[in-house]
C-alpha cells in the first residue's frame, strides 16, 4: 500500500518513542526547574523571616538593657506558617559559642542561619524553639527583676 | 485508515504534554507568588510599636525629670507628695494620649531617695565667699560626706571678677583626702574664660569659651553653654575620663577655694553629707548667702508599656544630671 | 455490510468525541495556567514602604534632637500673650508658609523643607472640658495618601514661663498666669499644667 521503506508499526513505535522522550525530557526539566526555584524561594523566604527574628531578639536586648530593673519584656510577631508550601522550624542558640538563629524547612529540607550580635542573655537552651507561625521573643528566667536570658517560643 | 493512527497518538501525547506543563506553570506561580511575598515581608518595618517603648520610656524620664525639677524649687519642703502627684497626671493624660495609638501606657510612683540642696540665686550674682569666714581666707567647706552629687551648675555673671592666673584662680573641689582631690577651676585670660579640670589621678585638660555674655557651666552634665567641654566629660576620644570627682571615692567634702574670685550664682543637688553650719541657711529666702533646702536625689518610678504585639515592664531611676 | 456501516458511523462519532474532549482539555489547561497572572501581587508598592518608614523615623528624629534642648517645651510656650496667638502667626492663629522662628521650626526646616517634604505640626492635649484636643501649629494642606506621623510628649508644668519672640524666656508671664494661653490647665490641683503631644505629619510632595 504504502511506497515508504519503513513498516507502519516501525514508524508507529518510532514516533511514539520520540514523542514521549521529548515530552518526558521536557516535563522532568520544568519539575527540576520548579524544584530548583522553590528551594531558592524557600531559603530566601527563611533569610528574611530570620532577619526579623534577630532584629526582634536585638530590641528585647535593648529593652533589658535600658534599665537595671526589667519585669518582663517580649515582642510577638505573626509570620506565614508555611513558606512556599514547606513548614519550617526556629531554634534559637547561644550561651556557650556565638549565639545563632537556625531555621529550618521540612520539606525540602533547606537550612539557614543567622548570626547575632554576640551577648550573654541568649542561654544555650535546647529548648529554645518554634515552629512557623507567631514567634514570641521573651525575657526569662535571672530571677524576678531581671533579664536573666532571652528564648523563643510559640504563642 | 492505517496512516490516520500514529497522528492520532502523537496528538494525544502532545495533550497531555501541554496538560502536565499547564500544571507545572501553575506549581511556578506558587514559587513566584512566594517570592514576591517575601520581598513583601521584607519591606516590613519593626513590629508596631516595638520602639517606641523605649522612645516613650525616655519621654517619661524627661517628664519626671521636670516634676523632680518643679518640687525641689517650688515645693522643696515635701517634695515627695508633689512629684507623686505630677506621676500621676502625668500617666494618666500620657495613657489617654497613646491610648488612640493602640499603646497602653502607665507610669506610677515607686519611691524615691532624698537628698538636699545647695543654692545660691541671688540676682545678678554674688561672690561664691562665705560670710562668716573672715575675708582673707575664702577657703571654705561647702559640704562635708556626700554621697553623691548632680545638677551641678555655676553661671558665671560677671567676667571681670575671674582672676587672671590659674594660681589664684576659684576652684571648686571634690575632696576625700589629700591624695584624692578632683578640681575645677576658672579664670580668665581677658578674652577667653578657662574652665580647667584636673581629676585625682593628675590628669588635666581645659575647655575655653569667649567673654562676652554669662557662661553656664553644667559640671554633672558636662556642658559649658550647652556644648559638650571635653575637659569634664572625657579627654580626647577614648581618652580618660574626666567627670566630676573621678578617683575620688564616695563619701567626699566639696570645698570653695578663692570664693572672691568669681561672681555668678551656683546651684547643686548632694545625696548624703552634710553642711558644717557656717554659712548656709535653711529656705531660699533667708537672705542671698548660699542656702539649703531638702531636694529630691532620685525618684524610681514604675513604666509598663503594652501593645497587643509588645510587653515592656521596668522600674526606671531618673536622677537627672548625674554624671554616668 | 452494516456491520461496516455501525463501524464507520462508531469511528466517526469516536473521532468527534476525541475532538472535542482534546479541543475542551487544550482550553481548559490554557486558563488553568494563565491563571497564574491574575494572582500575583503589584509588586510596586514595597519601595514606597521604604520611603514611609524613613520618613517616619526623620520626623521622630527631628523631635527627639529639638527636644533634647528643651526645645519642643519652648516651641509650645512660644506664645504672644497680647496677640492671643503664637509669636508671628498669621491671622489664622497658626503658621502655613513660613516655620516658628524658634529651634523647632529651625530644625524642620533644615531636615523636611529642603527635602521637598511637606509637613503639618499638630499639638494634641485634654481641653478644658476633659476632652482630647487639637490645635494646628503649622499647617501646609492636606496630607496625601502615603503621609506617615511621628509624635512626641512634652510635659508643662504650672510655672513654666512663656517665651518671648527673641527665644527668652519671660519674666512675669508663665503658662498658668497668662489668660490668653491656648493650653488649659489640666490638673488644676496638681503641679502638671498639661501633657501635649506633638505630632509631624509628612508627606513627599
Amino acid at each position: 500500500m504504502t511506497e515508504r521503506g519503513t513498516s507502519t508499526a516501525l514508524s508507529y513505535v518510532l514516533t511514539l518513542s520520540i514523542a514521549t522522550l521529548l515530552v518526558s525530557g521536557l516535563l522532568f526539566a520544568g519539575s527540576t526547574f520548579v524544584e530548583d526555584s522553590r528551594e531558592q524561594v524557600i531559603r530566601q523566604e527563611l533569610q528574611v523571616i530570620g532577619e526579623h527574628l534577630a532584629s526582634n531578639v536585638e530590641q528585647v536586648e535593648r529593652y533589658a538593657n535600658a534599665t537595671d530593673i526589667v519585669r518582663s519584656a517580649s515582642i510577638e510577631q505573626t509570620f506565614p506558617s508555611r513558606v512556599t508550601g514547606s513548614t519550617y522550624d526556629v531554634t534559637l542558640s547561644g550561651g556557650g559559642g556565638d549565639p545563632r538563629l537556625y531555621l529550618n524547612a521540612t520539606k525540602p529540607a533547606v537550612s539557614v542561619r543567622i548570626d547575632l550580635d554576640s551577648s550573654s542573655r541568649i542561654r544555650n537552651n535546647a529548648d529554645a524553639y518554634a515552629d512557623g507561625g507567631t514567634i514570641a521573643i521573651r525575657c526569662e528566667g535571672g530571677g524576678s527583676d531581671d533579664c536573666g536570658g532571652i528564648v523563643i517560643e510559640n504563642v | 485508515m492505517a496512516d490516520l493512527r500514529p497522528r492520532d497518538e502523537r496528538g494525544q501525547i502532545l495533550l497531555i504534554a501541554a496538560f502536565t506543563l499547564a500544571v507545572i506553570f501553575v506549581a511556578l506561580a506558587l514559587v513566584v507568588n512566594s517570592a514576591i511575598f517575601t520581598e513583601n515581608l521584607a519591606s516590613q518595618g519593626e513590629v508596631a510599636g516595638s520602639s517606641e517603648a523605649l522612645t516613650y520610656q525616655h519621654q517619661v524620664r524627661q517628664s519626671v525629670t521636670e516634676a523632680m525639677a518643679y518640687a525641689n524649687r517650688y515645693r522643696y519642703s515635701n517634695p515627695t507628695s508633689s512629684v507623686q502627684a505630677s506621676v500621676d497626671a502625668l500617666s494618666e493624660q500620657g495613657a489617654h494620649q497613646q491610648a488612640t495609638g493602640g499603646q497602653l501606657v502607665h507610669v506610677g510612683y515607686e519611691g524615691s531617695r532624698s537628698g538636699w540642696r545647695i543654692a545660691d540665686n541671688t540676682s545678678g550674682g554674688s561672690t561664691f565667699e562665705n560670710e562668716s569666714v573672715p575675708v582673707s581666707d575664702q577657703n571654705w567647706q561647702l559640704a562635708e560626706s556626700v554621697d553623691r552629687t548632680r545638677d551641678l551648675e555655676i553661671t558665671i555673671t560677671d567676667e571681670s571678677v575671674l582672676s587672671g592666673t590659674k594660681a589664684s584662680a576659684f576652684t571648686l573641689e571634690a575632696n576625700e583626702s589629700t591624695s584624692e582631690i578632683w578640681e575645677l577651676r576658672l579664670w580668665s585670660t581677658g578674652g577667653e574664660v578657662v574652665v580647667d579640670v584636673e581629676t585625682a589621678s593628675g590628669r588635666s585638660g581645659e575647655c575655653r569659651v569667649p567673654t562676652g555674655s554669662p557662661v553656664e557651666i553644667d559640671v554633672t552634665r558636662g556642658l559649658v553653654d550647652g556644648q559638650r567641654c571635653h575637659a569634664l566629660t572625657r579627654n580626647g576620644t577614648g581618652g580618660d575620663r574626666m567627670w566630676w570627682g573621678t578617683g575620688v571615692s564616695s563619701p567626699y567634702d566639696i570645698w570653695i577655694k578663692n570664693g572672691d574670685q568669681i561672681r555668678g550664682n551656683y546651684s547643686m543637688i548632694l545625696r548624703g553629707g552634710s553642711h558644717t553650719g557656717d554659712g548656709l541657711v535653711d529656705g531660699p529666702d533667708s537672705g542671698d548667702d548660699p542656702f539649703r533646702t531638702d531636694a529630691m536625689y532620685s525618684a524610681t518610678v514604675e513604666y509598663l508599656f503594652r501593645t497587643s504585639q509588645v510587653t515592656y515592664e521596668t522600674e526606671i531611676e531618673v536622677a537627672p544630671g548625674e554624671t554616668p | 455490510m452494516s456491520g461496516r456501516r455501525g463501524g464507520t458511523d462508531e469511528r466517526g462519532q469516536g473521532h468527534t468525541l476525541e475532538a472535542v474532549a482534546a479541543a475542551f482539555l487544550l482550553v481548559a489547561s490554557v486558563s488553568f495556567a494563565l491563571q497564574m497572572t491574575a494572582v500575583t501581587p503589584l509588586s510596586a508598592s514595597t519601595s514606597s514602604q521604604h520611603l514611609e518608614n524613613q520618613l517616619r523615623y526623620t520626623g521622630a528624629g527631628v523631635m527627639a534632637s529639638v527636644e533634647a534642648r528643651g526645645g519642643l517645651s519652648r516651641a509650645i510656650r512660644y506664645w504672644d500673650e497680647s496677640d492671643a496667638r503664637f509669636h508671628d502667626a498669621p491671622d489664622g492663629g497658626y503658621y502655613t508658609m513660613d516655620p516658628p522662628d524658634n529651634a523647632f521650626g529651625r530644625a524642620l526646616n533644615r531636615t523636611l523643607d529642603e527635602r521637598n517634604i511637606a509637613y503639618n505640626v499638630h499639638l494634641v492635649y485634654e481641653g478644658a472640658s476633659g476632652d482630647r484636643a487639637r490645635t494646628r501649629l503649622l499647617y501646609r494642606g492636606e496630607p496625601s495618601d502615603h503621609a506617615v506621623r511621628a509624635s512626641r510628649t512634652v510635659t508643662i508644668m504650672d510655672r513654666d514661663p512663656l517665651i518671648d519672640a527673641d527665644g527668652t524666656e519671660n519674666g512675669t508671664q508663665t503658662v498658668s498666669n497668662a489668660s490668653t494661653y491656648f493650653l488649659p490647665d489640666a490638673d488644676t490641683g496638681g503641679p502638671v499644667h498639661n501633657v501635649v503631644r506633638v505630632e509631624v505629619v509628612a508627606w513627599r510632595i
